[in-house]
């Protein structure tokens, strides 16, 4: 240890080896896995996201939601991601192949949001519109849509302004005391959209041949309390 | 193991000689310690609003930047890489220098390297708030803020390799090794994940190997080595025993070279079995550093107990020593399959951070910096204005993340009944997360003193070199005399 | 300390006894070294128990391919096609089998290696790997591939060989092959451990 070289040359090794292992190695194992084709739909996995959910990915970067969000759903066993009706199986690395950067998250505060595109009423294209209103309104300001939510209001995704022309079809639909005052109304500004873009488009839900979606049995086990949807009255999510 | 002073043979000049070394770091210690108290307090002052936000969420909503996803980063930027890991390095150099009896070299490459982290720091803080954050947990700062860091933590790292092998002792006290070990490792960790995290082509989750074996690198080999090694060379001061055992300390060492960088991946990560096991592998190998350390920690402080709760230093070590076993155990039981299942995304993960970065870290170095300002500049700092500093170091981390892991046990518990709503177990969690924020408080708080005490001092030390400049004969010397008076 | 100390505060004391703290004799109890061996061996076991052999598709809570029930099925380039992309076949050879020069892995599709009358050295490849050069269609490769002897039964093994022979997309018709073939090999090449090289594969007749 009194030898400079030979202290230098072994804390050289020793990251270099975890490096080599932990992430050189599993660069070449995966790192260059393309897309594959699935069996249902003979879609690509994952598929490119649209233009708008892109430019809605660098909002949801920029102000930090993975800091309260994750993304990931875990296998069965842990915490009941499953159970709790986040995924409908765990994620693997082909979930995250075009997400540039991954914001995979470490913390919990809010709900996961691995697919939240898809776990919040149907997927189907009719509840598109309601979804949109749903997360827009929510993004506004979340107790207007959740009591007790502890997420940070977003009013600069929007603006407030005077109706001249009869009201926008844009404008959100707000009671009480979150609605503007009387002879205005608020609309979402681009970012708050392309940011709903961005999460609509994030469902981990096709199955895989490495994590495949298993039915569960008929005898349904006790579906997660927490289960809900816009029709009655909200997500609890 | 023999007993080693680390100076030269003829005792009567250790205390000169110690006395030379000190001095050589009085530019380095003006220029940079205030900039790093600054760091501190701007760090303190972003988590507690942050942690407030958590009480009324629709505070402070009107404007992006002081969003609780920006807020929360950008502080914990200024903390662990303003405050943490720059005043850690100048610490560091200081006890490498005593450590091998001799002057720091090459104080040029410190200051310039400090100048540039500096801006690093800042650019990274600013770039966050401003919304470029780069989206990676504990890399969040802007990739040209990091370039910045990397380049002057180059700089400093040749300094301390210059002053390192300009040794004049034997065998050197082994907290040298980990100082060094922490100047290799961030430019290490750093420049690799600049380098690889820079092109498009790098599949998501090829992406969350690199960010979290750099994240976990910079946190617990370049923040931790650094404040392991201010602990084993403060704690034998504070007890006034010698360090227990060299062997230990090589085993600490070591083990934080080879096993800590593997400790990348989680149970339930979204990689193939073979990586995450092999990350949990790294997690398990890693705890023998950390027990290793906690035996070396107790037998050194066996039977001093009362003389290192006499001294604000004393106890700020003691607490750093403590939370640096309390992290390090921590961080191994969550890599367990059984633990993680139930734990991990909660606020537990949270609190053993703040263990570390709060505790292990940020209390060793409030524990050995007035020291470092005082020899380097020969200035006393005002000792109430350190105690009050101390105290409520202590208490407010220890508060933060006291309740931090017990609302991430509640939060940990409700989630895994999957019968209980969503909801609910977050409002489950809140009692103990409203309780961090009183924590956050009296530590942000308890910075002010120190603010206070070091720009006093070094105002002092520098008012006293103009009046010296003066009292040479380059200016009248009445003006400058009377204004101190 | 050069500078005088008129105004406040006392001046530094000149240097401390001992500038850095002496280390005593104390050696570590056994029960350390015992801990020691413990996290040792929970380490290694943990890589040991949880490895999936390695695979790039294998994930928790499966242990292996053969044990993820979505792998196989009645048609067996379908089966074949989901044993290719999950065992990590497709990460170097790629999607549409024309393998990929930056790492030294040959071409799959319409290659005459893959194309020969009997599959017996294509079993061997895939039981045991095969490194060092290798002429395909005329082009000279050097690659080295891993076995999937350990990772793969003999019905997934003759699945993804099918898969690779007969494969519509990639334009290759070349005759099925059965989970009894590579038994057949298996047994017969029980001893071997190390990976084929091209010049001792190619003394082995195609069709045994």
């Amino acid at each position: 240890m009194n030898s400079t070289p030979l202290l230098f040359l072994g804390i050289l090794a020793g990251l270099a080896a975890s490096w080599w292992g932990m992430v050189v190695a599993p660069k070449l194992q995966i790192g260059s896995a393309p897309t594959v084709v699935l069996k249902e739909t003979g879609q690509h996995y994952p598929p490119t996201r649209p233009g708008v959910a892109q430019q809605g990915a660098e909002v949801y970067r920029s102000l930090g939601c993975n800091t309260c969000h994750s993304q990931i759903v875990r296998p069965e066993g842990y915490g009941h991601d499953l159970l709790r009706g986040w995924g409908p199986r765990r994620t693997v690395a082909q979930d995250y192949l075009r997400d540039q950067p991954i914001m995979l998250g470490s913390v919990r505060v809010g709900p996961d949001l691995a697919n939240i595109a898809t776990r919040m009423g149907s997927g189907d294209s009719n509840a598109q519109p309601a979804m949109v209103a749903y997360h827009l309104k929510h993004l506004y300001h979340p107790r207007t849509v959740m009591e007790g939510s502890v997420m940070p209001a977003y009013p600069f995704l929007f603006e407030k302004r005077r109706i001249v022309e009869g009201p926008s079809p844009d404008a959100l639909k707000l009671e009480g005391a979150y609605a503007p005052e009387a002879g205005y109304e608020v609309v979402p500004k681009e970012e708050a959209r392309v940011l709903v873009a961005y999460l609509l488009s994030l469902k981990s839900s096709a199955s895989l041949v490495e994590a495949p979606v298993i039915p569960p049995p008929t005898n349904a086990p006790v579906k997660a309390a927490n289960t809900a949807s816009i029709a009655t009255g909200g997500p609890s999510r | 193991m023999t007993s080693n002073v680390g100076m030269p043979s003829h005792t009567d000049s250790a205390g000169w000689a110690a006395n030379e070394v000190d001095a050589s770091f009085r530019p380095v210690a003006l220029l940079l310690v205030t900039k790093a108290v600054l760091w501190l307090v701007a760090g303190s002052l972003l988590t507690l609003l942050a942690s407030i936000k958590l009480h009324g969420p629709s505070m402070m909503s009107g404007s992006a930047w002081l969003t609780y996803g920006r807020v929360l980063p950008a502080g914990w930027t200024a903390l662990v890489f303003g405050f943490a890991g720059q005043a850690g390095t100048l610490l560091g150099l200081w006890t490498l220098a005593r450590a091998a009896g001799q002057r720091l070299q090459a104080p040029g490459l410190v200051l310039a390297g400090g100048v540039l982290w500096n801006l690093g720091v800042l650019a990274g803080v600013v770039g966050i708030l401003a919304g470029f954050s780069t989206g990676r947990e504990g890399l969040e700062m802007p990739s040209g803020a990091l370039a910045l860091l990397t380049v002057g933590a180059a700089l400093t790292g040749v300094a301390g390799w210059k002053t390192y092998s300009a040794r004049t002792t034997a065998r050197v006290f082994p907290s040298a090794w980990f100082v060094l070990l922490g100047l290799i490792a961030f430019v290490w960790f750093a420049s690799a994940a600049l380098a690889m995290l820079g092109g498009a082509d790098v599949r998501g989750s090829i992406q969350l190997l690199i960010q979290r074996w750099a994240g976990n690198g910079l946190q617990r080999i370049w923040l931790g080595g650094l404040a392991l090694g201010l602990i084993l060379f403060a704690l034998p001061r504070a007890a006034q025993k010698p360090l227990a055992s060299r062997e230990l300390t090589l085993i600490s060492f070591w083990s934080l070279v080879f096993f800590t960088p593997w400790a990348v991946t989680l149970p339930g990560d979204p990689l193939p079995r073979w990586v995450v096991s092999f990350g949990v592998a790294g997690h398990t190998l890693a705890a023998i550093g950390v027990l290793a350390a906690a035996i070396n920690f107790w037998k050194t402080g066996e039977g001093a107990v009362a003389r290192l709760f006499s001294t604000s230093a004393g106890r700020l070590v003691t607490g750093a020593a403590v939370a640096y076993v309390v992290a390090g155990t921590l961080q191994y039981l969550v890599s367990l399959r059984v633990v993680a299942s139930v734990v991990r995304f909660t606020w537990l993960p949270v609190g053993i951070d703040w263990a570390l970065v709060g505790g292990g870290a940020i209390w060793v170095v409030l524990s050995v910096l007035p020291e470092f300002v005082e020899r380097a500049t020969g200035r006393r700092l005002n000792p109430g204005l350190l105690n009050l500093n101390a105290t409520l170091s202590l208490v407010g981390v220890g508060v933060v993340v006291l309740s931090l892991i017990l609302a991430g046990v509640i939060q940990g518990m409700s989630l895994s009944n999957p019968g209980k709503a969503y909801m609910d177990t977050v409002k489950g969690s809140m009692h103990g997360v409203r309780l961090s924020s009183l924590g956050f408080l009296l530590f942000f708080l308890g910075q002010l003193p120190l603010l206070a005490a070091v720009v006093g001092g070094l105002t002092a030390v520098a008012r006293d070199a103009v009046g010296a400049v003066k009292s040479w004969g380059l200016a009248p010397t009445g003006k400058g005399m009377g204004a101190r008076s | 300390m050069k500078k005088p100390s008129r105004s406040h505060a006392g001046a530094v004391p000149a240097g401390d006894a001992a500038t850095v703290p002496s280390i005593s004799s104390y050696s570590a109890p056994t029960g350390f070294f015992v801990a020691l061996a413990g996290l040792l061996y929970l380490g290694q076991a943990e890589g040991c128990y949880h490895h999936g052999l390695f695979s790039a598709g294998v994930y928790e809570p499966y242990a292996d391919l053969r044990s993820i029930p979505s792998l196989g099925g009645p048609n067996p380039i379908d089966a074949g096609r989901d044993v290719y992309m999950a065992a990590g076949c497709v990460a170097c050879h790629q999607p549409n089998g024309t393998g990929n020069p930056a790492n030294g892995c040959p071409p799959l599709a319409k290659s005459d290696w893959v194309l020969a009358e009997g599959p017996s050295r294509l079993i061997r490849i895939v039981l045991h790997g095969a490194q060092g050069p290798i002429t395909v269609n005329g082009q000279p490769w050097n690659g080295n591939m891993t076995p999937f002897g350990g990772s793969l039964s003999d019905e997934q093994i003759a699945h993804v060989l099918t898969f690779v022979r007969q494969s519509p997309e990639w334009g290759n018709a070349a005759s099925e092959v059965t989970p009894e073939m590579v038994k057949a090999v298996r047994e017969k090449e029980s001893s071997r451990a190390a990976q084929w090289t091209a010049a001792e594969l190619e003394k082995i007749p195609v069709t045994e």
